[in-house]
C-alpha cells in the first residue's frame, strides 16, 4: 500500500486526505470498535478520529510510525468521546462481585474470533473496556492510563483485574454458547 | 504483567480489519476545514501588492508627466522679438526714437549713441539680449549657466542659441518650476558684472544705439533686481534669499481620511429547509439571520487619485474596516431532531441533545451544534414536542478595501466638490463568530449550563466584490493641502457565497472626513 503524501494532506488535498482515511481506516475502525458500546459509535469516534488527525497533523514530526500516531490520536479521541457521555467510565454501576480469576486456557487455545470477541468486548462495562483497551491491546502502563483517565495507579490495576475477570467470564459464557 | 489472555486477545486483533460504512468519508470530509483558496493564502501578499503596484504606478506616471511636460518646454519656440508689439515703428522708421514706457530706462536712453540704420540692428540685439540676460544662455553663456538646473538649461539654452526671445521670469517659472535664484545671479553678476563685460559671439555685430534704447524698454529689462551689485560682505543684503522652486501642480493627490460608518445587511429569507438530525444524519436545516443590531464602526482610508482629463480623474488606494455586527436568529426544531448525545449509551437516562444547523451568516455559512439538556429526565417527550430558540451572534469581520473610482471634480477657488463610483475589491482579512446568547422558549428543554456553543465558521467568503458612490466637498486651504467632507454608499454584489449558500448583502452609510495633498 502507498505511502499516503503528508504534505497534500497538510495542504488540505481532498484527494490526499482521502487516500490517508482509507490508508488507515479498516484498522482504526476496529479500534474504535473496541472502545465503543455499538457500530454507529464507533463511526462517531472514528469521525471524531480522523478529523482531528488531519487537524494535528502538522503536530507528527516524522520520528515514529505514522500508524502509531494515528492509532493515538484515534485512541484519544474515542476517549474523549466516552467522557463526553458526562457520566464517568468508572462509574459503571458494577456490583462488586468477584469474578473467576482463573484463565479459561484450553478456551483460548481455540482459533481466535475478532468479531466474537469484539461483541464479547462490547459487553464489558464501559470503565472497564477502556482500560482493558489501553492496558492490553494499547499498552499503556498503570501510571499513563491513571494520569489518561484521571483515576489512580491502584484504581487502574483494580480495575484492570476486574476488567479481565469479567472478560474472562463473558468469553466462557460465549464459548459455551 | 502479561498473561495468556492479553497474548491471545492481542494476537486475535493482529491485523484484524474492518470497514466503517461508506458514507463515513463525507461525514469526515464535512468535518474538515475547509482547503484554504489561493485568496485566503495570498491575501495579505497580494493586497500589499496591489497597493505598491499602484503606488509605484502613480509615482512613474507622475515621473514622466514632468519629464514629458519639460522636453515640451524645451522645444517650444517663443515668439521672435521683431513679433514685439514696441518694435513695429522701429521695422516701420528705423530711424524713429522707440517708445519708451513711463520713464523707464532714461539713463540707458542718455547713454545711447547712435541709432539702429537697419533691421538688421534687430538681429544684433536678440543676440545681445541672449548675451545679456543671464537666464538666457547658450554657447556663450556666463558662468551661470552652468550652475542651472539641467532642466532648465535645456529649456532655455537652445532657444536663447537660436537667437529666440526669451521668456519672462514668471514664463521660466510656470514653464520650469524654478525659480530664478537670486544668490547665482550674483555670482554671475561678480563673474560678468555687466553687458560689457561678456564677450561678442561670433557674428555679433554690435547693437546699435537705437536698438539699446529699444533693448532698454523692452519687459524683459526687469531681469535687472536679478542681478544687481554684488553685496558687500556682512551687509544684510549678502545673505541669499533663495528662492524655492514652484511647480505646477501635476493633479495627483493623496487623500488620508477616516470615514464613521453605518453598516447594515440585507437579511435574506431564513431558510428552513433540510432533514432533521443535524450533520450526523443528512443535510442540516439552515437558518439565517433575521433580526440585526444597527452596526457601526470607521473605516480608515489612503487614497491615491488624478485629476487626469478635468474635470474627470480616478482614484484607488486602501481602506481598512473592523466591523462588529450583533444579530439574532430563531431556529425552530422538533425533540426528535435532536441527537442524543453519546448515542445509544445503554446506562442511565438520556439527557442531552445536539441539535445541529447551518447558520446563514455575513460572508459565510457556521455550522453550529447546540446541546440541549432536558430539564425532567423521567419524563418522556414526544417527537413533535416543538423546540423554538433565540440566538445571538457577535460576528466580527475584518476588510481591507481597495476602490477604484471614477472622479468627477468641479468648482473654482476655495470651495470645491466632487462625485466619486466605481468597484472596491473586499479582501476579508478575518471574519470570525461567535454565540453570545442561547434562549430556548421550552422549560423541557434548555441550553446545557456554563456552556456556549462554538460554531465551526469555515465556510467562509474571502472576496467580495463590491461598490462605493460618494460626493465629497472640498475646502482648498492652500495650493497643495485642502479638507474634504465625503458622503458614501457602499455595499457589495454577491448574493451568494463561493460555496453558492446565500450570503446577505450589507449596505453602508459613511462620512468621510479627511485631508487631501495635491502634488
Amino acid at each position: 500500500m502507498t505511502e499516503p503524501n503528508l504534505q497534500a494532506c497538510l495542504r488540505g488535498d481532498r484527494l490526499a486526505q482521502k487516500q490517508f482515511y482509507e490508508r488507515f481506516r479498516g484498522k482504526m475502525f476496529v479500534v474504535c470498535l473496541r472502545y465503543a458500546n455499538n457500530r454507529e459509535d464507533a463511526e462517531d469516534m472514528l469521525q471524531e478520529g480522523f478529523v482531528r488527525v488531519f487537524r494535528d497533523l502538522r503536530q507528527y514530526a516524522g520520528a515514529g510510525s505514522l500508524e502509531g500516531w494515528v492509532r493515538k490520536v484515534i485512541v484519544n479521541a474515542a476517549l474523549q468521546f466516552l467522557q463526553k457521555q458526562r457520566r464517568g467510565l468508572l462509574t459503571v454501576g458494577i456490583d462488586d462481585q468477584e469474578f473467576p480469576d482463573d484463565s479459561p486456557e484450553p478456551m483460548m487455545q481455540n482459533e481466535s474470533n475478532p468479531q466474537q470477541l469484539l461483541r464479547i468486548l462490547q459487553q464489558l462495562p464501559p470503565g472497564f473496556r477502556a482500560i482493558f483497551n489501553l492496558h492490553v491491546l494499547e499498552g499503556y502502563s498503570h501510571p499513563e492510563i491513571a494520569e489518561i483517565m484521571g483515576i489512580s495507579v491502584g484504581t487502574s490495576k483494580s480495575q484492570l483485574l476486574r476488567a479481565k475477570a469479567h472478560f474472562r467470564k463473558l468469553l466462557e459464557q460465549n464459548l459455551v454458547n | 504483567m502479561e498473561d495468556n489472555l492479553d497474548k491471545f486477545v492481542r494476537k486475535s486483533f493482529d491485523d484484524y480489519e474492518e470497514l466503517p460504512s461508506d458514507g463515513m468519508w463525507h461525514r469526515i470530509e464535512a468535518g474538515l476545514p475547509q482547503p484554504l483558496s489561493f485568496w485566503q493564502v495570498y491575501r495579505w501578499q497580494m493586497a500589499a501588492g496591489f497597493a505598491l503596484v499602484f503606488m509605484a504606478c502613480g509615482l512613474l506616471a507622475q515621473h514622466f508627466y514632468y519629464e514629458d511636460k519639460i522636453r515640451t518646454l524645451a522645444t517650444e519656440t517663443p515668439a521672435p522679438i521683431h513679433a514685439h508689439p514696441q518694435l513695429a515703428p522701429l521695422k516701420e522708421a528705423p530711424n524713429a526714437a522707440p517708445v519708451v514706457p513711463n520713464g523707464q530706462a532714461s539713463e540707458t536712453t542718455v547713454q545711447s549713441a547712435a541709432q539702429p540704420q537697419s533691421p538688421d540692428a534687430l538681429v544684433a540685439l536678440e543676440n545681445k539680449s541672449a548675451h545679456t540676460n543671464p537666464l538666457v544662455t547658450g554657447a556663450v553663456a556666463p558662468p551661470v549657466v552652468a550652475k542651472q538646473t539641467t532642466r532648465a538649461k535645456d529649456a532655455l539654452g537652445s532657444g536663447a542659441q537660436r537667437g529666440q526671445r526669451p521668456s519672462t521670469p514668471q514664463d521660466v517659472e510656470d514653464k520650469t518650476g524654478i525659480a530664478a535664484d537670486p544668490f547665482q545671479q550674483k555670482e554671475a553678476g561678480e563673474a560678468v558684472p555687466s553687458t560689457q563685460a561678456v564677450e561678442p559671439a561670433e557674428g555679433d555685430v554690435g547693437v546699435a544705439p537705437a536698438a539699446q534704447r529699444i533693448l532698454e524698454t523692452l519687459p524683459f529689462t526687469a531681469y535687472q533686481p536679478l542681478q544687481p551689485a554684488f553685496p558687500k560682505p556682512g551687509s544684510s543684503a549678502a545673505t541669499p534669499t533663495l528662492i524655492k522652486p514652484v511647480r505646477t501642480l501635476s493633479g495627483w493627490y493623496v487623500n488620508l481620511s477616516v470615514a464613521p460608518t453605518y453598516s447594515r445587511e440585507q437579511l435574506p429569507a431564513p431558510p428552513t429547509t433540510g432533514k432533521p438530525g443535524g450533520s450526523w444524519g443528512g443535510e442540516p436545516r439552515k437558518f439565517g439571520n433575521d433580526e440585526e443590531t444597527t452596526t457601526y464602526t470607521t473605516d480608515y482610508w489612503l487614497r491615491l487619485g488624478k485629476k487626469s482629463r478635468h474635470p474627470f480623474g480616478f482614484e484607488s488606494g486602501i481602506g481598512y474596516r473592523d466591523l462588529v455586527r450583533t444579530a439574532k436568529h430563531k431556529p425552530s426544531f422538533e425533540f426528535k431532531d435532536g441527537r442524543p448525545h453519546g448515542g445509544g449509551w445503554p446506562h442511565g437516562p438520556r439527557r442531552d441533545y445536539d441539535f445541529n444547523y447551518r447558520l446563514e451568516a455575513y460572508g459565510g455559512t457556521a455550522e453550529v451544534s447546540l446541546r440541549m439538556e432536558q430539564t425532567d429526565s423521567s419524563i418522556t417527550l414526544p417527537d413533535k414536542e416543538p423546540l423554538d430558540l433565540e440566538i445571538e451572534t457577535r460576528q466580527r469581520v475584518q476588510t481591507l478595501r481597495v476602490p477604484l473610482l471614477a472622479t468627477l471634480q468641479g468648482g473654482s477657488g476655495p470651495w470645491r466638490w466632487g462625485v466619486k463610483a466605481g468597484p472596491v475589491a473586499n479582501f476579508v482579512l478575518s471574519n470570525k463568530l461567535d454565540i453570545e446568547k442561547v434562549c430556548s422558549l421550552n422549560n423541557k428543554l434548555q441550553p446545557e449550563v456554563n456552556t456556549m456553543p462554538k460554531p465551526d465558521f469555515d465556510h467562509t467568503q474571502s472576496f467580495m466584490l463590491g461598490y462605493w458612490a460618494s460626493m465629497n466637498l472640498e475646502y482648498r486651504l492652500s495650493k497643495n493641502w485642502s479638507v474634504v467632507l465625503e458622503p458614501s454608499v457602499s455595499g457589495n454584489f454577491n448574493t451568494q457565497t463561493i460555496n453558492g449558500r446565500p450570503l446577505p448583502r450589507e449596505t453602508s452609510a459613511s462620512i468621510g472626513l479627511g485631508v487631501q495633498r495635491y502634488f
